[in-house]
């Protein structure tokens, strides 16, 4: 498939730094050819997302967002992303340690397209991160946001 | 007999006392769950990097260790899996009082051919001879819950058990008001002296090498059930003759004010209360 050769920019927005490496090992585990951005708290996110906006810059072509961020709160991030027009097309992946119901409702309200709990064990999480890999990157056909 | 206006205003004030204590019982109840839930969470974060880089350790120096080396590797990643099915179990433990309690009538059968389904693997690796009594009844109750009941309690019933092939029947009798189930096995038993302890939670009776386990299971089963106005208990076993479990299934779905014990309908009560 010749989606897989182009590297896709993922924006992980994260704040534990020992899950940014956990997150970037699986990644790599799972062969997937990626430009990673790392945001460590949701302020730094929404600064990286404006200024490549405002510029015209390449936007990435996935957001993996932890729900519980200092500063500005993932459900404020995941808001302002899905009301925005130019940033609304990016797929947004809820990545949380939370399984409460309210949570996810309340996320997939707030416009996430999918939910995913953090597995406890590093093979797990390899797993889920190959199957976004599969689902969002290989087999979804989603509007262009790369510029390029 | 005379009724004077003071007794009233005393009835009416000893009633006042017992909705409030009840009220307060109610949130107590609530805030524990709430507690429980959130610690729950909050630690399997640092579980999951205890978890993650001790396989990055062993996969980036484990040629750089010794045998012993890469055996405390080793046994350090299997108690963080352990922890997290300690912690996955502590969840749906409260879950149980967290979620609302919707009753749907469905079919006690469908629900063990579910539960089947869900333990395919171990009642295929362990060849398990399960005999289910036909014309299982229908059952009104929450499904979700109720389905964890037969599973843990069959799964124990396979786990528990050194015969080169485990026997376990599934039993229905109709007790008037209710419907008394009965999950057999021909296993390891269980000596008389610990029948009402094992309901008890992280309570276990094997050591760990021989029997995996959480020691949660029985106490999941336990609130569930009794959440729906029945109860639970050990039938009858004996060390290495094997064990029956019953519990029963009010006929007419209890409210929960009724059921005494566990009140799920009372804790949602309070939660709201605790949201707003």
């Amino acid at each position: 498939m010749d989606k897989e050769l182009k590297p896709v920019t993922i924006l992980l927005v994260e704040d534990s730094p020992d899950d940014v490496e956990i997150t970037r090992r699986a990644l790599e585990r799972g062969q997937v050819k990626n430009h990673l951005l790392v945001a460590r708290d949701g302020e730094e996110a929404l600064g990286i997302l404006y200024a490549r906006r405002d510029a015209d810059g390449a936007l990435p072509g996935l957001i993996l967002l932890d729900l519980n961020l200092p500063k500005v709160d993932g459900r404020e991030v995941l808001e302002k992303i899905k009301s925005d027009p130019k940033l609304k097309r990016i797929p947004v992946i809820a990545l949380t340690s939370s399984t409460r119901e309210e949570d996810v409702v309340r996320t997939y309200e707030l416009g996430v397209n999918t939910f995913i709990s953090k597995p406890v064990k590093f093979e797990d999480f390899i797993r889920v991160i190959t199957t976004i890999r599969d689902y969002w990157i290989l087999i979804a056909t989603l509007p262009s946001v790369e510029h390029d | 007999m005379i009724v004077s206006k003071n007794d009233v205003t005393e009835l009416e004030r000893t009633q006042e006392a017992l909705a409030r204590k009840a009220q307060a019982l109610a949130r107590a109840n609530a805030e524990l769950e709430d507690f429980t839930y959130s610690v729950s969470h909050d630690l399997k974060e640092p579980l999951r990097a205890i978890e993650a880089f001790s396989t990055f350790l062993a996969e980036d120096y484990g040629d750089k260790l010794d045998e012993e080396g890469r055996r405390y590797i080793g046994v350090v990643r299997e108690n963080a899996v352990r922890m997290r099915d300690l912690i996955e179990d502590l969840l749906r433990l409260s879950r149980i009082g967290r979620m609302h309690h919707e009753c749907t009538t469905i079919s006690a059968e469908a629900l063990v051919e579910d539960v089947c389904r869900d333990l395919a693997f171990a009642l295929e690796e362990k060849k398990v001879d399960l005999r289910v009594q036909p014309g299982l009844p229908t059952i009104t109750c929450d499904e979700v819950h109720m389905k964890q009941v037969f599973k843990n309690l069959i799964s124990n019933a396979i786990k528990f058990n050194d015969k080169p092939q485990p026997a376990v029947q599934v039993a229905c009798r109709d007790d008037n008001g209710a419907y008394t189930f009965s999950i057999s096995d021909n296993g390891i038993g269980i000596d008389q002296q610990y029948h009402e302890k094992i309901f008890k939670i992280f309570q276990r009776l094997n050591r760990r090498e021989e029997y995996k386990d959480t020691g949660v299971g029985l106490t999941i089963c336990k609130k569930v059930v009794e959440a729906h106005g029945g109860a639970i208990w050990v039938e009858q076993s004996q060390p290495g003759e094997g064990t029956t479990f019953s519990f029963t299934v009010p006929k007419e779905p209890q409210r929960a004010e009724e059921a005494g014990g566990n009140q799920v309908g009372q804790r949602t009560e309070a939660s709201h209360h605790l949201a707003g």
